[in-house]
């Protein structure tokens, strides 16, 4: 067998080598442009939250702001800042001046190109007018969510928590799910449901008497509660593991049982490699759900923000400035910046690890 | 139901009790051994202070039930407990904040699961209503303590006697009064309300009807026109009149805002009812929203800064607490708000002015192992006036109150807010509060809130018919109340 | 392809090895020790407040009144015969699961082959971006959907407006919630991606090269040979979906203030059973919802396991 790709969907062998290129070429182009397509649309929403970090809150709720993020043109005048608008003269021309008063049917302006002139009063209704904006970045969001919020102490707790608790996932994940993917034992099945209904009842109502028994283990106040149970493997990486280890061929693990492996080392070698992708994903997927996590941080480590992960101390953040959506989201795309360069190097492996199983094959 | 057996009777048994239990089914069902024998050890009680008179006992002190969650806020908390801590040997006490929103949660959890925290607080009038029960009765300790508490106002401390226990020493008080916003006054040309009780604006009483017809001057669409205007867009509104945010959907607070006081209890204790000037009250609000358009619906409160409406700068009058001055501020950013004041409330449909009223205290849940030195520890904080500045509450004693104003002044310099506004506000609480007992309070509390949220999203209400089908609710709700 | 039957009972005579007979006496034994880390767990973690739970569903348990807790039977159990609030919420929940769980399942495998294609330039891109929803804590990203749809400044609305179509009230509309919250649902797509594309990337391209032989099209080639080959993890990313659809509550609760607003539109099944239990401090009535959506779901999930045998492909089960 070979790891080399074979593209699906080979053009006829009669056509020429650069025919066949440029044919390829073309429908790259066709599918990368559907997709970014796609993929716009799918983060719109993210967009939504950098145009909306860089704002200023005041602009959130002019009526007239542009989508992206910006200021507006304001004049200087006698220690005051005015806003500038287009005026429209009596002669059809448009002036931009700056808005000293507005009354209802009226306004005084200050004409910017010549201030000298002094007050000059306008009869036109204010509020139909076009004021100016000019693009404008708004930097302090971020440095005040940087500030406000101890990102290096939050994120070395959410690696501590999430980094151990994905390891004692992956590996007692792979363990179990290898018992109840290839050996028969009885109540098998019974324990795969029983394994399951751990995850269908809702955590609602076990929080108190979870709280009671790691109370009673004095976790509270501590770490243990979020990672070590996931030593003890839990359903959603199982189950997910145990379907991948389902696809692989049973002739495989017999082939080396007759050349002398044991269970553990048929673990190993065989079905460990052949799963790399579901191995990754899992890591991935549990990775980032420790990461997120936020309720059971919360009660378990209530009292004790030295220890408290990056979601718990972004929904104080949060909680805060509530009315704030500018730096609310400012302190979610810091929070998300290290995540996301972390799944980009570990999707690059899982690419790595698809090619290496193709090798085992 | 009431012949039903107990299960536990002494703090400290509830979790052998529980896993107990479980094990009991457990063997039952012939499934023996699933209770895991490591995990029935109790928590070991906290040795007794009685060895000698100076084995320091941790007193835990919960915050979040109310305000004092937020993270400027937490550093001063810190810095009175650390006075505290210094001042003496005998009592370590600990600052557990939780945000507002896992609060109420958090702490039934840890009662629940008999790891209860010793002092709560602050907590309103509202959270009483759900912690209440659990307090502790403070009048014998204030009796033996000497504690003066003839410089609070009489009201206030009866607002924290329940049931006859004297839960609370008031600390902080947030009467309300309107905002407004004084560069729409001068655009639409109207003259400023007023700033004193019986004063009249513009040679008519300051009653809600006047606070109407100035507000539809001050409603302006995009296209200039004010809301008296027959060309008035009600769908491009650029700045409207009134509003009274922060309010949460709370029925009860608006009709108190808008009618004054009531009780949506008789007072046979049982009867649901909800009284003319509330329903007056509601009405105004629904035309405000729905017909005159001066007061925004809650799509349009969304997208005005977020909730916080009056620092949007696109409202004119806004009655809200004095706490809100957490969060209008000529400050930070580009605010849309630079130059506001504050003005009374009008005369209500009930004849007389409401000026609803928040307040609070902190208190001892009635768990606690060690009563006097949680007692200790809550008389300093009660009496330790840098907290409620941190609260933005005015103190509840009288003599602190100045200093108070004081440092609000210098901090919105060089804007001269009126504060005797609010002074004058805080001889007009609501009575019965708009927080009060309620029969099965929670689930009526959450009815209340469901029928606010209809008046403010539902354009073609029958309000009266809402009303009598929400007292219908109501009553159900008491009545399996027990 | 023959192979798609599955769920295969044993078929191969055990091969007379001396090794191979003692490992399969030993199966039993060896297969229970792997799995007991999951035992283990489940005594220790997990049984304690499950059962605790289902004691708790047959009294009156108040979490701030503990001693005050009374033996009441399957009053609880009764009440929730008569409860209207509790069937709005069922009614609510099951609609939302028909809803989003064909749609993120459709919509996830869609993406997972896009990015899986090898006719996509910058496929370590697309995935990142594909992923990068799920980097957002949930209640971060509900808080931006809101801003996204909100009906006269949101964008989703400017959008629509651009081509002509009125944007609804989306948050607001007892009608709109609904397809609303099914929009935030396919942002949460990025796990199933995930998984769907280890699925798509352990198909053997020889497979595919087969199918080519035998002159099949794109279309017979995603039927009857992605599709059977993909069909554990598409078993899985189902049963995953339906159970949190069933446990939908995060994004109720921070689009509906906690209430179920507009008028219980939103009051899904969990964010009743959660108002009952801290809202209200009605937990022992909690812990009987709570049993109920737990026999609902684990009954689907059951039957789901039984219907499996027909469609789900297990090369390696035995």
């Amino acid at each position: 067998m070979t790891a080399v790709a074979r593209p699906i969907g080979r053009p006829p062998a009669a056509a020429g080598p650069l025919h066949r290129r440029m044919r390829r070429f073309a429908v790259m182009s066709a599918v990368t442009l559907v997709a970014a397509t796609i993929v716009s649309a799918f983060l719109m929403p993210l967009g939504y939250m950098v145009a909306t970090a860089f704002k200023d809150p005041s602009q959130l709720t002019a009526i007239d702001a542009p989508l992206y993020p910006a200021a507006p043109e304001v004049f200087e005048y006698q220690g005051k800042e005015l806003k500038v608008y287009d005026v429209p003269q009596p002669d059809g021309s448009i002036k931009a001046w700056a808005l000293l008063q507005p009354h209802r049917e009226d306004a005084i302006f200050i004409d910017p190109a010549n201030p000298e002139a002094g007050e000059i009063t306008w009869i036109g209704r204010p509020r139909t007018l076009t004021q100016h904006w000019g693009f404008s970045l708004k930097v302090d969001n971020f440095t005040t969510a940087w500030e406000t919020i101890d990102f290096p102490r939050l994120f070395l707790n959410t690696f501590g928590i999430a980094g151990l608790s994905t390891l004692g996932a992956v590996l007692s994940g792979i363990c179990v799910a290898y018992g109840f993917s290839r050996f028969r034992f009885p109540g098998r099945n019974g324990l795969f449901i029983l394994m399951l209904a751990t995850i269908i009842l809702p955590f609602q109502v076990t929080l108190i008497p979870s709280y009671a028994v790691y109370l009673a283990l004095g976790w509270v106040g501590t770490w243990w509660p979020l990672i070590i149970p996931h030593f003890f493997a839990n359903a959603y990486n199982v189950f997910l593991l145990r379907q991948y280890f389902l696809t692989i061929p049973r002739e495989l693990d017999e082939a080396a049982m007759i050349d002398g492996a044991g269970p553990f080392r048929i673990l190993r070698s065989v079905i460990v490699p052949q799963a790399v992708p579901a191995i990754i994903a899992v890591t991935l997927f549990h990775f980032f759900w420790a990461w997120n996590e936020y309720f059971l941080p919360l009660v378990y480590l209530q009292g004790k923000p030295d220890l408290q992960p990056l979601a718990v101390g972004l929904a104080r953040f949060n909680a805060l400035y509530e009315q704030q959506p500018t730096l609310i989201q400012a302190a979610a795309i810091m929070a998300m910046a290290l995540p996301v360069v972390l799944f980009f190097l570990a999707q690059r492996a899982f690419m790595r690890g698809v090619v290496f199983g193709g090798v085992e094959k | 139901m009431n012949d039903t057996q107990r299960l536990g009777q002494r703090p400290g048994m509830r979790v052998p009790i529980l896993l107990a239990a479980v094990a009991l089914i457990g063997a039952a069902c012939g499934g023996g051994g699933t209770a895991a024998p490591s995990a029935t050890a109790t928590p070991s009680p906290t040795e007794a202070a009685s060895a000698t008179p100076c084995t320091p006992v941790e007193i835990e002190w919960f915050v979040g039930l109310g305000t004092g969650e937020n993270e400027e806020q937490i550093p001063q908390e810190e810095a009175v407990v650390e006075a505290f801590n210094d001042s003496q040997d005998c009592i370590d006490l600990l600052l557990t904040v939780v945000d507002n929103t896992e609060a109420a949660d958090t702490l039934a959890t840890r009662i629940a699961a008999d790891d209860a925290p010793d002092i709560i607080g602050p907590i309103g009038i509202r959270a009483l209503q759900s912690f209440g029960d659990q307090l502790l009765d403070l009048g014998p300790y204030i009796e033996s303590s000497g504690i003066d508490l003839s410089q609070i106002e009489p009201g206030l401390v009866e607002a924290y006697n329940v049931n006859g226990k004297q839960i609370g020493i008031p600390m902080a008080v947030y009467p309300s009064f309107i905002y407004y916003n004084k560069s729409l006054f001068a655009e639409a040309g109207v003259a400023e309300p007023p700033h004193e009780v019986g004063e009249q604006y513009e040679g008519e009483d300051w009653t809600w009807a006047a606070v109407r017809e100035l507000a539809l001057k001050l409603t302006v669409d995009t296209n200039g026109n004010d809301a008296t205007s027959a060309d008035f867009d009600p769908a491009n509104i650029d700045v409207y009149g009134l509003d009274a945010q922060f309010t949460e959907h709370d029925a009860r607070a608006w009709a108190t805002i808008f009618g004054g006081s009531g009780s949506a209890v008789a007072d046979d204790g049982t009867t649901a009812q909800w009284p003319d000037n509330w329903r007056e009250g509601l009405q105004f609000m629904y035309d405000g929203i729905w017909t005159d358009h001066i007061i925004p619906d809650e799509t349009a409160v969304d997208a005005l800064a977020a909730g916080n409406t009056f620092q949007s700068g696109r409202i004119a009058m806004d009655v809200v607490h004095q706490w809100y001055t957490c969060c209008v501020y000529p400050g930070e950013g580009d605010p849309a708000v630079t130059d506001w004041d504050i003005a009374v409330l009008p005369v209500g449909p009930d004849g007389t002015i409401t000026s609803k009223l928040h307040a609070d205290t902190i208190g001892i849940l009635d768990s606690t192992e060690f009563p006097d030195q949680a007692f200790e520890a809550l008389s300093f904080l009660s009496q330790s006036p840098e907290l409620v500045t941190t609260w933005g509450a005015m103190p509840a004693i009288e003599s602190q109150r100045d200093a108070f104003f004081a440092a609000l002044d210098e901090r919105f310099a060089p804007l001269d807010i009126d504060w005797n506004v609010s002074t004058l506000m805080l001889a007009y609480p609501d009575n019965p509060s708009h927080e009060a007992y309620m029969p099965n309070f929670q689930e009526a509390d959450s009815a209340n809130k469901d029928l606010g949220s209809k008046i403010w999203n539902t354009p073609d209400l029958d309000l009266d018919a809402a009303i009598d089908a929400h007292i219908e609710l109501l009553q159900e709700i008491f009545d399996s109340a027990n | 392809m023959t192979t798609t039957s599955a769920a295969v009972p044993i078929a191969a005579e055990p091969r007379p090895t001396g090794r191979w007979r003692a490992f399969r006496e030993r199966e039993s034994v060896t297969g229970l020790l792997f799995v007991s880390p999951f035992i283990v767990g489940f005594i220790l973690f997990s049984a304690i407040p499950m059962l605790a739970s289902l004691v708790l569903s047959l009294t009156d348990f108040d979490p701030r009144e503990p001693d005050e807790i009374h033996f009441i039977g399957l009053t609880n159990y009764q009440q929730m015969l008569s409860d209207p609030v509790l069937h709005e919420s069922l009614g609510v929940t099951l609609r939302f699961a028909l809803l989003v769980v064909p749609l993120t399942l459709a919509a996830a495998l869609g993406v997972a082959m896009l990015v899986n294609s090898r006719l996509l330039a910058g496929r370590h891109v697309f995935r990142t971006l594909f992923y990068m929803p799920m980097q957002i804590p949930l209640v971060a990203s509900t808080i931006v959907w809101i801003g996204v749809l909100h009906a006269t400044t949101g964008w989703l609305n400017y959008a629509l407006e651009g081509v002509g179509l009125p944007g609804p009230n989306w948050l607001q509309s007892t009608f709109w919630v609904g397809p609303a919250l099914g929009l935030m649902g396919l942002w949460g797509i990025g796990n199933m991606m995930l998984i769907f594309l280890a699925g798509l990337q352990s198909v053997p391209t020889e497979l595919y090269d087969a199918a080519k032989v035998d002159g099949a099209g794109p279309w017979a080639s995603f039927r009857h040979v992605t599709l059977p080959m993909i069909s554990p993890v598409l078993f899985y990313n189902l049963v995953i979906a339906l159970i949190a659809a069933f446990q939908y509550f995060t994004q109720a609760y921070v689009v509906s203030n906690g209430r179920g607003d507009p008028d219980r539109a939103t009051l899904f099944f969990n964010l009743n059973l959660y108002r009952e239990a801290f809202g209200f401090f009605h937990m022992g009535y909690a812990s009987a919802l709570a049993w109920l959506l737990f026999v609902i779901v684990l009954g689907l999930t059951v039957v789901l396991f039984k219907t499996a045998g027909s469609w789900v492909f297990a090369g390696g089960e035995r």
